[in-house]
């Protein structure tokens, strides 16, 4: 799994690629920590494209994002899943949680 | 061969010297009694290979060129019968052999010394070679005792499981109309049944599955079964129950955890069945297909509608589900996603597709959809737990249900 961040205007976007699994939880929150704690920063992107796979503890590390940014104050949204990952975000209703576009 | 001169006090240890040349061996001999080693000698490759596998010594001296069996051959020989044990070699060598230095290593040894041996180097080859096998020792050591503890942590951890099974399932309604398979990836199954009469004569079933899995998963089995088992018993309608549990699990649970689950409520007549899907597989509703009553097909596939339990503080329980008619002798058949996400050797999914198809292959779902499951993934080990839950809407199984209330 490879994960790069690039900021651009308040936008923090996290790009993932390859498989978001249990192995990624470090990499994952080193990536977005620095993000939160920046005031430059008002909404961070997490961007699925590259990711071809996605588990339960994936599910479980975007929730914890999701609570921490919303006690950071900065917006989240998942962007561009592919159809496979679109698909368990649905079965997991993540919609209800999440902006996903 | 003249074996051990014992010395007064505790020696350093046993070196074995390997030369054919006496004068070569007398030498070394007396240098290695002054660094208090006790000493044996061979004369050649071959007989230092025979003495090393009877006396085991903490050293050895090896000449290179010797007849029978030279010190390159004794060297390999000698390691490979050692293993894992560290035996430090240290090669005997003229100057004119410096050439052969790179074969000397190659061929196992750890050092050389060249003749004339000077006292000092000698000693301090010697207590560096010391330094290494002790080393050596205490990482074998070490091994040894992760692996005693590893096993007694087994142990412990399967005896833990078969009380903490006992205490889930006992309570759970027993029935031949009512098949499961919960196979747990390791010790302890995130995936949990549960199973319980109302007293009205409704039947609840409860199939979950906590993130991960192992203990950590395991963890959340207990509470949930505890709200469960008092809830039902004391008739409250399913959406409070999945209410509370998901309270219970919002307390309990670190933010990432959580549980999926499906919940079924048949009523006592058996006439309807009301499903919560959060987060599962499709639970599949089957029947006889109206135009041939040889075939099953899907009446109803009630597919994830709610969030997982334990996530929100208030519970996604809303709009609740619309209450299924069920036919005499339909079936109900839920899953983990361990099941559908099964891989075999060349890394695909078994997928929903498979599992649709062999549940319809048959009117004994829960045996169809094993038996592909198993010719599909064949040797390939699970790498999550999975569970299969088949409820046969027969008169048998309300007949169970009284006898569980009764109980």
């Amino acid at each position: 799994m490879k994960i790069s961040k690039v900021v651009t205007g308040d936008i923090a976007t996290i790009d993932m690629h390859g498989r978001f699994d249990f192995n990624v939880q470090r990499d994952f929150k080193d990536s977005y920590d620095a993000q939160l704690k920046n005031d430059g920063v008002a909404h961070i992107h997490v961007n699925l494209s590259g990711v071809d796979y996605l588990d339960s503890s994936a599910l479980g590390m975007l929730l914890m994002l999701r609570e921490r940014a919303a006690a950071a104050g900065k917006g989240l949204k998942l962007c561009k899943p592919n159809p496979g990952v679109a698909q368990i975000l649905e079965i997991a209703n993540f919609s209800k949680l999440f902006t996903i576009e | 061969m003249q074996i051990d001169k014992a010395l007064t006090g505790d020696s350093r240890g046993l070196a074995l010297i390997v030369d054919d040349l006496p004068a070569n061996r007398k030498l070394l001999e007396l240098l290695l009694e002054q660094e208090n080693y006790r000493t044996i000698y061979a004369e050649d490759g071959s007989q230092a290979v025979k003495l090393y596998k009877e006396h085991h010594p903490d050293i050895i001296f090896m000449d290179v060129m010797m007849p029978v069996m030279d010190g390159y051959e004794a060297a390999r020989r000698i390691k490979t019968v050692a293993g894992s044990v560290f035996v430090p070699i240290i090669f005997l060598t003229t100057l004119s052999e410096m050439d052969g230095l790179v074969k000397c290593l190659d061929a196992g040894g750890d050092d050389f010394i060249s003749k004339p041996f000077k006292r000092e180097v000698l000693s301090a080859k010697i207590k560096a070679m010391e330094r290494i096998r002790d080393l050596s020792r205490r990482v074998a050591e070490q091994h040894q005792k992760i692996i005693e503890q590893h096993n007694r942590l087994l142990l412990e951890q399967t005896a833990a499981e078969q009380v903490y099974n006992r205490a889930v399932t006992s309570g759970n309604i027993e029935s031949a109309h009512i098949q499961s398979l919960l196979r747990a990836a390791s010790t302890f199954s995130g995936d949990m049944l549960l199973s319980a009469c109302g007293p009205d004569g409704s039947m609840y079933f409860l199939l979950g599955d906590f993130t991960g899995h192992g203990l950590t998963a395991a963890v959340g089995v207990l509470p949930t079964a505890e709200v469960f088992r008092a809830m039902t018993v004391k008739g409250f309608p399913a959406q409070e129950i999945l209410i509370s549990i998901n309270s219970k699990l919002h307390r309990v649970l670190p933010t990432g955890m959580f549980l999926t689950a499906c919940m079924v409520v048949i009523d006592k007549q058996m006439k309807h069945a009301t499903i919560w899907n959060a987060g599962m597989p499709d639970v599949l509703v089957l029947g006889k297909s109206t135009a041939d009553a040889e075939v099953t097909v899907v009446k109803q596939s009630v597919s994830s509608k709610y969030l997982a339990l334990g996530i929100l503080k208030i519970a996604d329980v809303l709009p609740a589900p619309v209450p299924i008619a069920l036919e005499p002798g339909c079936r109900i058949v839920m899953c983990s996603d361990g099941l559908t996400e099964a891989t075999n050797i060349a890394g695909q999914e078994f997928g929903k597709q498979r599992f649709v198809s062999a549940a319809t292959e048959s009117d004994n779902s829960f045996r169809s959809v094993i038996e592909a499951l198993e010719q599909f993934c064949g040797t390939q080990p699970y790498a999550d737990d999975l569970s299969l839950v088949e409820i046969e809407c027969v008169s048998g199984l309300l007949l169970a249900g009284v006898e569980q209330r009764n109980k």
